[in-house]
């Protein structure tokens, strides 16, 4: 065998290895909290969905859940989203990171930023292990917000209560008490949208009925929207008319497409 | 039986039942030959005080030739044979007892930023084997903050394979290929090794404290001339590209999620004390 001089050796070996690096390839820890790119997305979406929405009769959003460590099924719920008519925007119900690692949301990012139509996420109980939520607060804001889109009014909460001690309010009420109050009067409809649904494992059921009653005060209360529970499913969950459409994971390759009029709401189970 | 105790008791009893262990059986074991390969003869144990690290020499001489060495184990005044026996078995069994310790300094350190163990990482370790070809270190790395809520520290344990050292001359060496993998362990709230008790059994199913990763890497060693070493006798520069178990799992399901998406990059520099 021919002498191979220690150079060659050093320069073959590094060759191999380096062929596959990538642009990012510094972590201090996979729960370093350190990202580049987009911050505080919902907020800057939210201006775009207010702006685009305004004096809008007729919405059309879509809602997706559940695509923690999912990201091609993820990639293929985009594509169909992208192909469908006038999607105004998109809800994320939560869970798109399956450890909360800082990596999983600079990835999924990557997947809903090829979403044509502006979107919003909401914090799923994944979402929050190890440093999730501050990766979250920080890439997305924070976990309670709301915003219009015509005449109709969403509010966004987070509901994993299994995730925090009493320091932090799961579900906050305060936060609900604040945002009826600043919801405009001209307001026709009002979804909600949380990542787990009352009487699910991740929720504060001992406030269920308390919650309800919440939201029953907002005007023109329609439905809610949740995911956590990875598959779809619709139930009038209290018995009050307000029915809790839960969407699926990804791997479950289903999404809902919802219409809003003045009149009627229409609901479509989307497959991929 | 449900274990509450803290994650940081198990490894302090492991830490204790080790020693204790290793206490017990460098009594036990019987003697060894005497270094210059003479049979031990009973009298006086004179121990060499300046022991050379990791080797370290006992003769038994004629206590009459060195009655005054302050240095010597059996003291001042010489025994009678039935003392220099007791003596000499006590010597023996604590120089034994010592040299095994002795065995434990580390002989080497290591600076490293980043590979996923922190900004910076400081560590220790050992590199023995037939050919300096294994290698175990321990580190502290520092995590800054960014958007949480307070710096951290991690702990690692890596344990690493060369299977080659190419001279290039005498004062150059490259390492072309080193591999291993390290565990790490990041303190703080909010990182467990198992759920918290109000969860379910298995209800994440894995542990965000600790995490396993591989690794791959490359070196280049300077042997320092002996002229003028201070503190190490040679320095590497090293860098290594790993990936995390979590990481894997990720990219092995998804064919979106590339090899170059879960790689991490350290560099460092190794310094060889002896």
């Amino acid at each position: 065998m021919p002498r191979v001089s220690p150079w060659t050796v050093l320069a073959a070996a590094a060759a191999v290895m380096w062929l596959p690096a990538g642009c990012d390839i510094i972590e201090y820890h996979p729960y370093d909290t350190r990202f580049d790119g987009e911050r505080d997305i919902n907020r800057r979406h939210i201006e775009q969905i207010e702006a685009a929405c305004a004096g809008k009769d007729t919405i059309r959003f879509a809602v997706i859940s559940d695509t923690q460590r999912w990201y091609d099924e993820t990639r293929a719920a985009v594509a169909a989203i992208n192909n469908r008519d006038s999607v105004d925007f998109v809800i994320h119900c939560g869970d798109q990171a399956d450890f909360g690692l800082t990596r999983e949301f600079e990835w999924m990012r990557d997947e809903l930023n090829r979403l044509r139509a502006p979107y919003v996420c909401l914090i799923g109980n994944h979402d929050c292990l190890g440093t999730g939520s501050d990766v979250f607060r920080a890439m997305y804001g924070k976990p309670d917000f709301s915003f219009n889109a015509g005449a109709y009014h969403f509010v966004c909460l987070n509901t994993n209560a299994f995730e925090y001690d009493y320091s932090v309010p799961v579900p906050d009420f305060s936060f609900l008490r604040a945002d009826r109050e600043a919801t405009p009067a001209t307001t026709a409809r009002t979804v909600v949208a949380m990542h787990a649904q009352p009487f699910s494992d991740q929720f504060n059921n001992n406030v269920a009925d308390v919650f309800q009653a919440e939201l029953h005060k907002y005007p023109g209360l329609s439905f809610c929207v949740s995911g956590h529970d990875h598959h779809t499913q619709v139930r009038d969950l209290f018995g009050d008319g307000i029915n809790y459409y839960q969407v699926g994971s990804a791997n479950g390759r289903e999404y809902l497409l919802f219409t809003l009029t003045p009149n009627d709401i229409r609901y479509e189970v989307a497959r991929f | 039986m449900k274990w509450h105790v803290s994650d940081r008791l198990l490894p302090g009893l492991c830490g204790l039942i080790l020693t204790a262990l290793t206490t017990t059986a460098s009594a036990a074991l019987p003697l060894p030959p005497a270094a210059d390969g003479t049979a031990p003869r009973t009298g006086a144990l004179a121990v060499n005080p300046v022991s050379r690290p990791g080797f370290s020499v006992s003769r038994l001489e004629n206590p009459v030739s060195r009655p005054e060495n302050p240095d010597t184990l059996a003291g001042a005044s010489s025994p009678s044979p039935e003392e220099a026996d007791t003596t000499s078995r006590y010597a023996r069994r604590v120089e034994r007892y010592r040299h095994r310790w002795q065995r434990l300094i580390p002989n080497h350190h290591v600076i490293q930023y980043a590979g996923s163990i922190g900004l910076v990482s400081f560590g220790t370790g050992w590199h023995y084997g037939h050919d300096d070809d294994w290698e175990t270190e321990l580190l502290l790395g520092i995590v800054p903050r960014y958007h949480a809520d307070r710096t951290k520290v991690s702990f690692t344990v890596r344990q690493r394979y060369i299977p080659w050292h190419l001279p290039l001359s005498s004062r150059w060496t490259i390492e072309p290929l080193t591999a291993g993998l390290f565990v790490n362990s990041i303190f703080g709230e909010g990182f467990w090794t198992r759920e918290p008790s109000r969860y379910s059994n298995g209800y994440y199913g894995f542990a965000t404290k600790i995490r396993a990763n591989i690794f791959l890497g490359q070196r280049l060693k300077f042997n320092i001339p002996r002229r003028h070493r201070i503190s190490n006798k040679s320095i590497s520069v090293f860098y290594e590209l790993s990936t995390s178990d979590l990481y894997l799992i990720t990219a092995v399901t998804n064919r979106a999620i590339r090899l170059s998406d879960i790689l991490s990059l350290a560099i460092g520099v190794k310094f060889e004390t002896f």
